[in-house]
């Protein structure tokens, strides 16, 4: 009986020793087993060395992922070896003596918002001050971590100015509204002074059935040289949208394709601009094909069919609306 | 007759109407070209962990969403366990789905355990006010607060934020644009989102926004291609302007991939 037991605390004894030795091994030996400087005091003496490149690696102990880095990268004995040829700084972002080196390093891949987070681990060359971050993915495994530091060992990493700005992908719509349009369909009466040559034109506009709802526009307008075929328009317009009232100018290019005895197709592109204090700066394009019916020689009726892009959707196509009016000439 | 009318055009305007024609149909159909997906084959396959939020009870679209984005997110081959879900309607809390409250949140946060190969995404869809994310108009999550608890929990590992919520442009501000993150919002800082009807199965946004996580492989993708959508929908509406960021680091990230 004492002998089982003096078995069995003896068998303990030696899994403890074991479980302590290995305990030291893993704390001492396998995360940062290179010769890691630490803040300020280690930056500035790592600074120093000019013969090693720098590896500085930006930490708290807060930081959930520092941990892998720590475990899995900077634990991992690969990388370890190659981690010999670099003088090793780890900086504490929450100490405060860290302040200007964290600001430092931080403004290059964050700019100045003040907002950063970690870990960062930053390349700087042997002997001078051109610094390469490595990107996330470049630290997903110790292999493609140290596939990276021999990149950069081997001069094959280009290097970013210092202090650079973040290049950053914005992608945001111009600013204003999109989609608006001083009047879709409307009816127009239409009068002219000396019908082929030159046309004052005044319309009140409302919308169409596909058009928005509370956007309504009343133009006055001028088509130049209509005799030779082709019109210069300008309109100047007020158009009620987003319960408010703003102007807006309209004018193009109009051609008369066809000219049949009273059926008339005239196309026309065009550009406009507004509702002026409605939004911001809003251009629209728009193209439209006219088609008129003269019946008699006052009164016409016509219809447009017009696509339309706008500025502040890229020139993104809109869906073609059509309209129908009347018109009246004198 | 017809070659009356085709002399006729000819005489006048012979050079001309090719012109047009160019103006005309050159031009439609560059602005109708569809969205690119950018496929980078050398993209690294990054694990999701997600945090799905709905955060208002008065109806039911915000969890449709946040239901159809799981469902998306397991078709795409992403752990069932590595999907946190919270909701405000009582009667969806069942198995692990918890309560939204700000705390809970952070939990969800808590439990991610992001590793090196990890990408975050997190999807919020609920009320918006011009100060945060609003929690059944009890608790207002702010930009600062999901920036810290990013920060500590996502680290610099990719993450995908996706917030669909009316004023939600204000998740764009500065200190949320780091250069690991793709942002993704409903509306401008300025500027509501629509569909919160009791009608509506989804809220604009959310549907946009499911009906493309299928289509497109990217981020990138997926964002530009919503947009598209939403700007179809709300023709005579005040357009929502939704707002896309995309850092640096993230520019080909991928949707997770089987």
């Amino acid at each position: 009986m004492n002998r089982s037991r003096l078995v069995l605390n003896k068998t303990i004894q030696i899994i403890c020793n074991l479980f302590i030795v290995c305990l030291f091994t893993l704390s001492t030996s396998s995360i940062y087993a290179n010769d890691w400087k630490e803040n300020l005091r280690g930056y500035n003496s790592a600074m120093k060395q000019t013969e090693k490149p720098k590896i500085i690696y930006f930490y708290a102990d807060w930081c959930h992922a520092c941990e892998s880095v720590k475990s899995e990268i900077f634990g991992n004995t690969k990388v370890q070896e190659v981690l010999e040829n670099f003088a090793a700084v780890k900086i504490d972002v929450d100490q405060g003596e860290n302040s200007s080196i964290v600001r430092k390093y931080m403004t290059i891949v964050y700019g100045n918002s003040g907002s950063y987070a970690i870990p960062e681990i930053f390349l700087v060359e042997a002997g001078g001050d051109r610094i390469v971050r490595i990107p996330p993915v470049n630290r997903t495994t110790p292999n493609n971590f140290n596939e990276y530091l021999n990149k950069f060992l081997s001069n094959k990493i280009p290097f970013v100015k210092k202090r650079q700005k973040n290049e950053v992908t914005r992608e945001r719509p111009k600013k204003g509204p999109v989609n608006i349009q001083p009047y879709y369909g409307y009816m127009q009466a239409q009068f002219s002074w000396q019908p082929r040559n030159f046309a004052l034109q005044s319309g009140l506009g409302e919308p169409g059935s596909n058009a928005p709802k509370e956007v309504y526009g009343i133009d006055t307008g001028f088509t130049f040289f209509k005799r030779y075929g082709f019109g210069v328009e300008l309109y100047l317009g007020l158009a009620y949208y987003d319960q408010k009232i703003g102007s807006y100018l309209d004018g193009g290019l109009s051609f008369n394709i066809l000219d049949l005895k009273g059926f008339q197709v005239w196309l026309t592109n065009g550009i406009g601009t507004g509702p002026f204090s409605v939004s911001s700066t809003h251009i629209f394009m728009n193209y439209y094909i006219k088609t008129t019916f003269m019946i008699g020689r006052q009164i016409s009726l016509f219809s447009k069919m017009r696509f339309y892009f706008d500025y502040n959707t890229v020139f993104d196509m809109q869906n073609p609306y059509w309209s129908f009016g009347t018109g009246y000439a004198f | 007759m017809l070659f009356k009318l085709v002399s006729n055009i000819k005489s006048k305007y012979s050079w001309f109407l090719p012109f047009l024609l160019f103006l005309l149909f050159g031009f439609n159909a560059c602005g109708a070209a569809a969205i690119q997906d950018e496929i980078d084959p050398d993209a690294f396959a990054w694990k999701y962990k997600a945090i799905l939020i709905s955060g208002d009870s008065s109806i039911t679209a915000f969890d449709n969403a946040r239901e159809s984005v799981k469902r998306l997110l397991v078709s795409k081959g992403v752990k069932p366990g590595d999907i946190y879900e919270l909701s405000r309607i009582k009667a969806k809390l069942r198995g692990r789905i918890k309560y939204t409250t700000e705390k809970n949140i952070e939990n969800a946060f808590k439990q991610l355990k992001v590793g090196l190969n990890s990408a975050c995404m997190i999807f919020m869809s609920s009320h918006g006010s011009e100060y945060g994310f609003s929690i059944d108009g009890v608790e207002l999550f702010t930009p600062d607060e999901l920036n810290a608890l990013l920060i500590k929990y996502c680290g610099t590992q990719p993450a995908v934020v996706i917030v669909s919520a009316c004023y939600s442009g204000i998740f764009t501000n500065n200190k949320m644009l780091h250069p690991n993150r793709v942002i993704m919002t409903a509306a401008r800082k300025d500027r509501t989102s629509f569909g919160c009807g009791v009608e509506n199965q989804y809220t604009y946004y959310d549907g946009c926004l499911v009906a493309n996580l299928s289509a497109y492989r990217t981020w990138r993708s997926v964002a530009l291609s919503a947009r598209k959508c939403i700007e179809r929908k709300e023709v005579g509406l005040l357009p929502s302007l939704p707002q896309i960021y995309i850092g640096q680091d993230v520019r080909t990230l991928q949707l997770p991939t089987r």
